[in-house]
């Protein structure tokens, strides 16, 4: 494969912004005609209002509901179909996505435009509700689609290490080994403990030599280990245990507490993915019902026409 | 949907670079080589293209479906969006390949 990559730097722009870039060519050129085609549309609306027949079944009514209905059709199918179609050149899908919902946008205006102002409870102020659902889901979904990539790498970046590996893993590994390594030591803590100083009353002698009663009384300066005495090993041991389990204590809260980040992390992460994915969804079922209303409306209409004629 | 940095290299590995995912992709606006794209994904400074093409990016998932080894370009995508958000400083250096020069690939 050959390609032609060419580097400008005045087209850089830095790190990933919330809302990120304002649009692509294609959307730019996408939204300038459909904002031009759309004033022009207003302005052939005022003329329309001037005439003398001024109603859906109009004549002009009738040309804006066809060109409406036409134009949904295009842009709504069109965009299906391209989809669908594997055989097509990179950002072809991009540019059709652009018209997409610019001709949709037209297409709502359209079909505002035939109904002129009449909102009667029948089937086609339902279809148009159906169609100004559809162009809201889809504003929505546009602005879901800007904001939920980046809070989902946000949350992303936070459910992983600054090396690339699951926080969760990592945390519940040093989780596992942190109360092994402390259990240990306060055993052997525990042990010495136990064997330096008894707990029980029993083992103290109530009956003790008068020669021995200052040493009990008054523990010795500086000895040996060998020579320590009952208090002097309790009084080496005793700061090194209050500072384990000073240490040990600290260490499990925020091994939670990073369990507990990494997890929340995960789920949000996967929420807003999946607020892209279900959202999309959302969109196609209101454009179902707003087809299905749409087709009751025209239906009626044809009903209306033949018993007219 | 994230995955570690060992997978996303095996991934980026597995990649056959047969363009199917980006074709597959409403979010590109501009054609990038796969091969660029998977270079920058992994290591190094991100290019103008591949920056706009990162932050286009909506994680839809069109891209996993098409691809016919199975990768998840999606995630590798996210990767990318990471490594721009945690270090954002990267893409403001020079790409070491393709700086105004023809790059054949």
């Amino acid at each position: 494969m050959a390609a032609t990559r060419t580097h400008d730097a005045s087209s850089r722009a830095a790190g990933y912004p919330l809302l990120g870039r304002l649009g692509s060519r294609a959307e730019w050129v996408s939204r300038i005609i459909a904002l031009a085609a759309g004033l022009g549309m207003v302005f052939v609306y005022r003329l329309y209002l001037r005439s003398d027949d001024v109603a859906p079944d109009s004549v002009a009514g009738l040309i804006f509901a066809s060109f409406g209905t036409g134009m949904l059709a295009l842009v709504g199918l069109g965009y299906v179909v391209r989809k669908r179609i594997r055989r097509h050149a990179a950002r072809r899908l991009h540019e059709a996505l652009a018209w997409h919902i610019a001709g949709a946008m037209l297409g709502v205006l359209l079909i505002f435009l035939h109904a002129a102002g009449n909102f009667n409870p029948r089937s086609g102020t339902y279809a148009l509700w159906g169609l100004i659902a559809v162009a809201v889901s889809g504003v929505i979904g546009r602005l879901i689609d800007r904001l939920c990539p980046r809070l989902a790498a946000a949350a992303a970046a936070r459910a992983m290490t600054a090396e690339g590996e699951e926080r969760l893993v990592v945390t519940e590994q040093k989780a596992e080994e942190a109360p092994a390594h402390s259990t240990s030591q306060r055993k052997a803590i525990g042990a010495a403990t136990s064997a330096a100083v008894p707990w029980d009353l029993a083992y103290y002698d109530l009956d003790p030599e008068v020669e021995t009663i200052p040493h009990l009384l008054t523990p010795p300066a500086r000895k040996d280990a060998s020579t320590r005495g009952v208090t002097g090993a309790w009084r080496s041991i005793a700061p090194r245990t209050a500072q384990v389990l000073r240490s040990h204590r600290p260490l499990g809260r925020l091994v939670k507490r990073e369990l507990a980040a990494a997890r929340s992390a995960a789920g949000r992460e996967r929420l807003y993915i999946q607020m892209i994915r279900v959202w999309r969804r959302v969109h196609m079922l209101t454009c179902i019902v707003a087809l299905g209303l749409l087709g009751w409306h025209i239906e009626f209409a044809i009903t209306l026409y033949m018993n007219a004629h | 949907m994230h995955r570690s940095a060992q997978q996303i290299s095996e991934e980026l590995a597995a990649c056959i670079c047969c363009n199917e995912c980006l074709n597959a992709c409403p979010a590109l606006s501009e054609p990038i080589p796969v091969k660029a794209l998977n270079w920058e994904t992994r290591r190094g400074p991100v290019s103008p293209q591949v920056l706009r093409f990162a932050q286009n990016c909506y994680q839809c998932g069109a891209c996993v479906p098409v691809c016919p080894v199975g990768l998840h370009r999606d995630a590798m995508m996210l990767w990318l969006k990471v490594r721009l958000l945690t270090n954002p400083d990267r893409t403001h250096e020079r790409p070491t390949i393709g700086t105004g020069i023809r790059v054949e690939w």
